[in-house]
């Protein structure tokens, strides 16, 4: 009796330790390895950017980083199976070779033990990986996984893009204002680690994979950007100026197809560059646009019906019914000039009386239609306003030169935004670089729709104005140089005089020269603007000596590109080939 | 009498004993059988884990490969890399000169002039940079 009790006894005890056991491995396995546990954040890959034909500019690129581990280097022994252990320096060779370093560096930094985490390399190679991640041929090399922004182009697009830094923070560009949508969001995993730390995979208890970044898609066309910052510094060179800009706007959407600003930086060594090239002087840089605003005060007296195309004004400066009229003496042997005539020859007396006579309040508010003295809302950080006081504020000296374009001050996107309007018809568009932005599945996030922003002037004006401006890229214009051959051009050039920060008046032979043109005049497809800027007086300092042909070396490869219809064939076909 | 009822007793005492000792006995077996069968089938899931770990690892590696691959690529195919490469070879890469575009009239004819002879004769011209 005692004995078949004793039996049952053990019995039940063995079936509770088996049912708990059984139990414990199904519910909660880990109960006794606490000390084996562990948590890691899994890092999102951050979203690309790319240009208007789908080529990427800017990915994320899985890559490692080696550090060397002179002690464990030393320590541990290496060996292949029937091969005597490997001496140091035949692992240093190895890894020198493998990562393509120097391996005479390497070997002085194997035997500095002091510092135990010395960084070796970063590289994508994968047969260097599995090279150096072989433990029968390399040890004391700590591997780790990390994500490197690649900027395919170089310093191509770089004001656009922006730079992130080493910790991987936005820096500039579209990086820095739509970070929040290349930031993925991290996952997550918990689970087993065995002795020598590895994770068993069959013990994970948590898996959340990361959600990747939104990719960008922008307007930018990546061969028209190249061709303008080809040309960009081509000019600059060429014509010895410091700096220079230039943008190619699509003419009916207000898509910005390029954007080039010089100097330019390397994304990839942010840190290393100056403020001055930091700089995209397309949105960040005011300055007194010169001449180029004289067809905004034509446009605006055009509109309003107060003069007509061939009204005829006297150029006599010291004419007494008006203040200090800004001075040209370039013209003074006409003593009538239409109004046409000045934009043409860029007459400082005639558009400067017409816009005193124009009136400040109403020059004023065309200028704020025309979108100056307000950010355009285009996509990147760092936009300027620009300068344009009330006009309650404006004394005769600023009533008499806004009209051409001193007194106040704009930045470039403001400027091509503003002939915008001209180009299409008075409806001006909001300026614009990103066109849709696309989650990880594929799922549009966002989608730019084509926003007008005011119809400064009407339909009828904008075809006048444009006809106005064509003689300008002709012989008899300020601007033969910007004459495209096969197409007709509605420009209008611009020297403005430099002022610097701290002195009174204008620098003395400092100038920034400009062209901004409509082309084809009559069917616009593009509107584009080039500037130049000298920091020192040079023989070419005129837009219509140095802007003009970069203008036109720029536009016509850009025309060609967009497979732009010629307007004016017969230009193009010579009559003896047929 | 009396030895009727001491049998009696006797066998009813053992027949309930043999009968609990079956139930414990089957209880047990049955566990350990249990166990046995949730070692094994462990055993085989743990392997299947294992295998399914190992080729997501492969899988994700492959991934990253072809990510880094194929942007190395689209590295060299860029503008200004294609220059560099076209220039070791002694070539210039330009957009084509007027007279190398045929130009289609609204009519998706050619315009006037486009298809002569002398015109494709002066087209011919090749890009060639001397080193």
């Amino acid at each position: 009796m005692t004995r078949l009790r004793v039996q049952a006894a053990l019995l039940i005890l063995f079936a509770l330790y088996s049912g708990q056991k059984l139990v414990r491995s199904h519910i909660d396995p880990s109960v006794d390895d606490v000390d084996y546990m562990f948590e890691r954040e899994l890092k999102a890959r951050r979203g690309s950017i790319y240009d208007a034909t789908g080529y990427p500019l800017v990915k994320s690129v899985p890559i490692w980083e080696y550090h060397l581990d002179p002690v464990a280097l030393t320590n541990r022994v290496v060996r292949r199976k029937g091969e005597p252990p490997r001496p140091p320096a035949a692992i240093v060779k190895t890894v020198a070779s493998a990562l393509g370093l120097n391996f005479r560096e390497t070997l002085a930094k194997s035997t500095n033990y002091k510092n135990r985490y010395q960084f070796l390399a970063r590289s994508t190679d994968s047969e260097a990986h599995r090279i150096i991640a072989d433990s029968r041929l390399v040890a004391g090399v700590a591997i780790s996984d990390k994500q490197e922004r690649q900027y395919l182009h170089g310093t191509l697009m770089s004001h656009v893009l922006g730079s992130i830094n080493a910790e991987e923070e936005a820096s500039a560009g579209l990086e820095l204002k739509y970070d929040r949508f290349l930031t993925g969001v991290p996952g997550r995993i918990q689970g087993m680690k065995d002795a020598n730390g590895r994770e068993l995979y069959d013990k994970r208890k948590i898996s959340i994979d990361p959600i990747a970044g939104a990719d960008i898609h922008l307007t930018l066309d990546h061969n028209l950007q190249y061709e303008a910052e080809n040309q960009l510094k081509a000019g600059i060179e060429e014509f010895g100026a410091a700096a220079g800009w230039a943008i190619i706007m699509n003419a009916t959407n207000g898509a910005v197809l390029a954007m080039a600003s010089y100097p330019d930086f390397d994304p990839s060594a942010y840190g290393k560059t100056t403020d001055e090239q930091k700089l995209n002087r397309c949105v960040g840089y005011t300055y007194e646009p010169g001449s180029v605003m004289k067809v905004i005060t034509v446009a605006s007296a055009l509109n309003e019906k107060f003069v007509r195309p061939d009204s005829l004004y006297n150029t006599k400066r010291d004419d007494p019914d008006y203040y200090r009229l800004p001075g040209d003496g370039s013209h003074v042997w006409e003593p009538y000039m239409s109004v046409a005539d000045a934009v043409v020859h860029s007459s400082n007396i005639v558009v400067g009386k017409l816009g005193y006579d124009f009136g400040q309040e109403r020059l004023y508010n065309y200028m704020r239609t025309f979108g100056f003295g307000a950010k355009t809302g285009i996509e990147l950080p760092g936009e300027e306003v620009g300068i344009l006081r009330d006009w309650k504020r404006w004394d005769k000296a600023t009533w008499s030169r806004a009209p051409i374009g001193q007194a106040v001050a704009v930045t470039p996107i403001q400027l091509v935004s503003a002939y915008q309007a001209i180009a299409n018809d008075g409806l001006r568009m909001r300026p614009h670089l990103i066109d849709r932005i696309v989650g990880p599945n594929g799922e549009e996030i966002y989608r730019h729709l084509d926003e007008p922003m005011g119809r400064p002037i009407s339909a009828e004006t904008a075809r006048t104005m444009r006809e106005v401006m064509k003689p300008v890229a002709s012989a008899k214009g300020t601007a033969r140089r910007a004459a495209i051959k096969g197409y007709s051009v509605a420009g209008k050039t611009g020297t403005a005089q430099k002022k610097l920060p701290g002195q009174r008046g204008y620098a003395s032979g400092l100038y920034i020269a400009s062209f901004c043109g409509i082309v084809p005049a009559d069917n616009p497809a593009i509107v584009v603007l080039v500037s130049l800027d000298f920091d020192a007086h040079r023989p070419f300092h005129q837009g219509g000596n140095s802007s003009a042909v970069v203008f036109r070396k720029l536009t016509t490869e850009a025309l060609k590109y967009l497979m732009v219809p010629s307007d004016k064939p017969e230009e193009i076909f010579d009559e003896d080939l047929d | 009498m009396k030895r009727y009822k001491k049998n009696r007793k006797r066998n009813k005492r053992m027949s309930v004993s043999a009968v609990r000792t079956l139930n414990v006995g089957g209880v047990i077996v049955m566990l350990f059988a249990m166990v046995i069968f949730n070692m094994l089938a462990k055993t085989n899931e743990q392997t299947i884990q294992k295998e399914i770990g190992a080729k997501m690892r492969t899988l994700s590696a492959l991934e990253e490969d072809r990510l880094r691959e194929e942007t190395r690529w689209e590295g060299m195919k860029n503008p200004g890399s294609l220059q560099t490469a076209l220039l070791n070879h002694g070539l210039k890469m330009n957009t084509p000169t007027d007279l190398q575009i045929v130009r289609m009239g609204s009519n998706r004819m050619p315009l006037k002039g486009q298809l002569s002879v002398k015109r494709a004769q002066s087209s011919r011209v090749r890009n060639v940079v001397r080193r």
